[in-house]
């Protein structure tokens, strides 16, 4: 591109000194653009002008200044990638603690109830060795079911609970298990009267009539 | 990812560039920061100072310019030039508008005779080597500024301490804006040649 005399002549130094305005500014600023020659030219000018910069007298800015300044970037500075990381995994244990701590104090409650009968359940074949539940028979009636480590059923699949009254089963209906196999259940309208024995199966979707595949039992001793 | 850098140690520090700096300074690195300010700040309160003729002002304005430093880095274009001219122009607009503002005119920029004006006192707490040294280039960017007419040096003054558009200069020197041009254009050829070398080897 050719030189153009007015904008380097009269423009540049003034580009260089600030001391444009900002319509003159723009058309320096085309005018570089295209034409690496003179923005080689304009830039010879800019440390040209920071010359001028440096004659004056420097001044030592007062030690607080440089504090304030760097208190300022530090609180910018986001979080190292690695702390955040280890950041977000503790604030996610601690939302499964505390999920878990609440889980049990409910169960500790159904437990601590004066009165309250409470007998333990365990897989009767043996395949589930970490499966295990509490049957609580509060004061007034209320049973209540407690269970672990049941893994979630499959996909048309659900758990139902059993009251056993001699050799009979009763259904007291079905319950699903959080992700972590757990399960805090309250029997509605259980059958009055005492019952012999406690059964958790493995059902379709909607229960038996009659339990398919008992996973957890157990009975007051 | 970011790309991790090591920590800049006084060894490495002084070996790095403004723009190798400030290249480090967009990827939020405060130590490479600190080093631009430990380098500058000094001058930069010297020039603002000058036009705000305030000190506490002035270290507003230092600050200022600094934090827009830090959260504009990604604005500096390397390409366009060295950083000082950009730093310094930061500075010197914020001064400007703090002028403005005030409604006061840059009487330090007009007023004071060519000896106080490019007084060389050196930053009380420069090292003594780098003091030294720093005496020296200024000594001899005096010597070429004082080889330019008064009427070039005018002109650069009013320009950029003062503020004024070339076409204010005109006015207030009551000069034609074609030898307002003329004094800019070699004043700053003059400068150059009386340096003999690329001033961003200063």
């Amino acid at each position: 591109m050719d030189r153009n005399d007015r904008i380097e002549d009269e423009l540049f130094p003034f580009y260089a000194l600030d001391a444009l305005t900002d319509d003159e500014r723009a058309e320096v600023d085309a005018y570089v653009v295209a034409n690496p020659a003179a923005r080689a030219r304009l830039s010879a000018l800019l440390a040209d002008v920071a010359v001028l910069a440096e004659l004056s007298a420097p001044l030592a800015p007062a030690p607080e200044v440089k504090t304030r300044l760097m208190a300022r970037v530090a609180a910018d500075m986001p979080p190292a990638p690695a702390l955040q990381t280890e950041v977000d995994q503790l604030r996610s244990f601690n939302t499964i603690l505390l999920d878990e701590l609440a889980v049990r104090d409910e169960t500790l409650a159904y437990l601590a109830q004066p009165g309250a009968v409470t007998f333990a359940l365990s897989d009767p074949s043996g395949e589930r060795p970490t499966a295990a539940g509490t049957v609580t028979t509060a004061a007034d009636g209320a049973v209540t079911l407690a269970v672990m480590n049941l893994p979630p059923p499959e996909s048309g699949q659900t758990y139902q609970a059993w009251l056993i009254v001699g050799q009979t089963p009763i259904s007291a209906g079905t319950f699903a298990v959080d992700p972590s196999g757990r399960a805090l259940y309250t029997i509605a309208n259980p059958p009055a009267g005492a019952f012999d024995a406690f059964g958790v199966s493995l059902e379709p979707a909607g229960g038996s009539q009659q339990p398919t595949e008992i996973v957890l039992l157990g009975a007051e001793a | 990812m970011t790309e991790t850098k090591s920590p800049l140690t006084d060894l490495t520090a002084g070996h790095l560039s403004d723009e190798q700096l400030m290249s480090r300074v967009v990827a939020r690195d405060p130590d490479a920061f600190e080093l631009l300010y430990d380098r500058h700040a000094a001058v930069i309160l010297g020039v603002v100072v000058r036009i705000v003729g305030d000190r506490a002002v002035g270290e507003e304005v230092l600050q200022e310019t600094y934090w827009r430093l830090w959260n504009q880095a990604d604005t500096y274009d390397a390409a366009k030039g060295p950083l000082r001219p950009w730093l310094y122009s930061i500075a010197r607009r914020l001064a400007l508008d703090v002028l403005r503002r005030q409604s006061v005119r840059p009487q330090a920029a007009r007023d004071e005779s060519e000896a106080r004006r490019f007084d060389l006192t050196p930053a009380p707490d420069d090292s003594v080597p780098e003091a030294a040294e720093r005496a020296i280039d200024v000594a001899r960017m005096r010597q070429a500024l004082g080889d330019l007419s008064a009427e070039q040096q005018r002109v650069l003054e009013l320009a950029y301490f003062g503020g004024l558009t070339r076409q204010e200069i005109a006015r207030t020197t009551n000069t034609p804006l074609g030898t307002v041009h003329t004094r800019a254009r070699l004043g700053l050829q003059n400068l150059r040649a009386r340096l003999g070398a690329p001033s961003d080897e200063l």
